[in-house]
């Protein structure tokens, strides 16, 4: 009788450590989806050792069973991105800095995005809005780079409508699909069109999900980087904010 | 000995299963897949806008009907003129719902439908509901009164109003350009610049109508939480709109 009250403590107790020790599922994830972040092991700086350099995004149920995206950000503006789409089939995308535009971070960035601040604000005026917005969030107005944050905000809004208008495109655009399947005589080709246009669709449909659920946290990670804090409250305001019109490059002349 | 430390072992490992089962999860939280394009309404109106090219013909009789019969007709009525012979009328009715809106019946209805899509829910849970509450918190004034759950509804309300709205604009611009690809293939030259035209001053007026709607929207949903909480601090209202919900709340089930 000892032994078995003495087994069932031992129970108790770990049943109560492991709860304690289990990553809290309760906080709602951002963007949807399973969000893995993957620490850089590599880096020296405080600021770099707290920011993963890689993210990965997923899509389904359990990470790593569905799509998923791995995206990776030098610090000299070198973007890749792994989609992971089905088991068989992958695609990456490396996208080059433009030599010509400086990096974030630096005073000629700030420079150019202050002058791009008040010439695109005469077209889009909500630009006053992400302003305001940053204005309050202390660390950006005192730092030299508050019109690098802004812009910065506002090249993410631009890609956020761009990916919705994307995602409406899609929907919008399967009335094509049947007059594709139509338009092939044999019923078996026919019938591989039809598969055909739907893996297509799934595609396209999952890296655009994939690249919403991303962009946010590719924004999150350039503002820590610029800094060293970025609170949620900001992050949410500026969500509210939107965009029309596309951002010009920053060039330096 | 070894019978009851079986028994003893067996029953931890089943009271472990038990709590690892029921007791550590809250809801299952499954990332949200977008569906496609939502056809139906889930705002706080009943009336969906008709094409601004029946307006001029189809719908301004009824408006006409309307005004000599106002007493019949309940809602708003908002008349957008965008030439001195191209006007909208747009009938908004809430939804009946809102005839309580503000009553502890309605807070008790907007918890109950909270719950039922959130910790009671069996399905898919769109996590950002948590995230409209957490911001809720930071707003003593909603904290304290009696009526979190209407507002955390009209935000709801508002934010998929507006992405509905969001779809029409990117739809009609989608359609402008269809009918200008066609409109194109036109082979008179006179009658393709008319046609031109005509579907770019359609679209233009139909599009300066959504952007209305977008206004009218927030600011119905800003007053209406001015209403419950006495304030609404620019902030909040803006970290409230910029969580995005993936699915709608639904309709209240009131008779």
């Amino acid at each position: 009788m000892k032994r078995l009250i003495l087994v069932l403590s031992l129970c108790v107790v770990l049943f109560v450590f492991i709860k304690n020790n289990r990553p809290d599922l309760s906080t709602p994830l951002p963007g949807g989806g399973a969000s893995k972040k993957v620490n850089n092991v590599n880096s020296d700086q405080s600021i770099k050792e707290k920011l993963p350099v890689r993210r990965v995004e997923t899509l389904g149920a359990l990470a790593g069973n569905g799509p998923m995206l791995i995206s990776e950000e030098s610090d000299l503006g070198l973007v890749t991105k792994i989609y992971q789409l089905t088991p068989s089939k992958s695609i990456t995308e490396v996208v080059a800095p433009n030599p010509k535009v400086p990096l974030l971070g630096s005073v000629e960035y700030e420079v150019l995005a202050k002058q791009d601040y008040f010439e695109s604000i005469q077209v889009e005026t909500n630009l006053s809005e992400l302003k305001e917005i940053f204005e309050d969030f202390p660390i950006a107005k005192q730092s030299e780079y508050l019109y690098s944050g802004i812009r910065e905000a506002y090249v993410f809004k631009s890609k956020i409508k761009q990916l919705r208008d994307s995602d409406f495109l899609l929907s919008a655009d399967q009335w094509k699909g049947p007059f594709e399947i139509e338009a092939v005589s044999n019923l078996v080709d026919r019938k591989l069109k039809a598969q055909q246009i739907k893996d297509r669709l799934d595609e396209d449909m999952n890296r655009i999900l994939l690249d919403k659920a991303d962009a946010p946290e590719r924004f999150k990670q350039r503002m820590v980087r610029l800094y060293g804090d970025f609170p949620k409250p900001i992050f949410q305001r500026l969500m509210s904010i939107d965009i029309v019109a596309e951002p010009r490059e920053l060039i330096s002349p | 000995m070894n019978k009851r430390f079986l028994i003893g072992m067996v029953v931890c490992v089943l009271i472990f299963f038990a709590g690892w089962r029921w007791g550590f999860g809250s809801p299952i939280r499954l990332g949200v897949v977008e569906s496609t394009i939502q056809n139906e309404s889930h705002s706080n109106t009943a009336v969906a806008l008709s094409r601004i090219a029946k307006v001029d013909s189809e719908l301004v009789s009824s408006v006409a009907s309307v005004e000599s019969n106002p007493s019949e007709v309940e809602g708003i009525t908002n008349t957008y003129s965008f030439s001195s012979n191209h006007v909208v009328t747009r009938i908004v009715i809430p939804n009946p719902e809102f005839k309580i809106f503000g009553t502890p019946q309605f807070e008790s209805l907007a918890k109950t439908q909270f719950d039922n899509i959130t910790i009671n829910s069996k399905y898919l849970v769109d996590t950002n509901l948590y995230e409209l509450k957490e911001v809720f918190k930071d707003f003593p004034a909603a904290m304290n009164s009696q009526f979190l759950y209407s507002g955390i509804y009209q935000v709801a309300v508002t934010t998929c109003t507006l992405e509905e709205v969001r779809q029409l604009i990117f739809n009609t611009r989608y359609q402008a350009m269809r009918d200008l690809d066609e409109a194109n293939a036109t082979p008179d030259a006179a009658e393709r610049e008319s046609k031109i035209e005509r579907i770019k001053a359609l679209a233009g007026a139909q599009l300066e109508l959504y952007k209305s709607i977008q206004k009218e929207t927030l600011e119905d949903g800003r007053q209406n939480l001015i209403k419950l909480y006495g304030e609404l601090p620019k902030p909040i209202f803006q970290r409230l709109l910029g969580i995005e919900l993936r699915l709608p709340m639904g309709r209240l089930p009131y008779p």
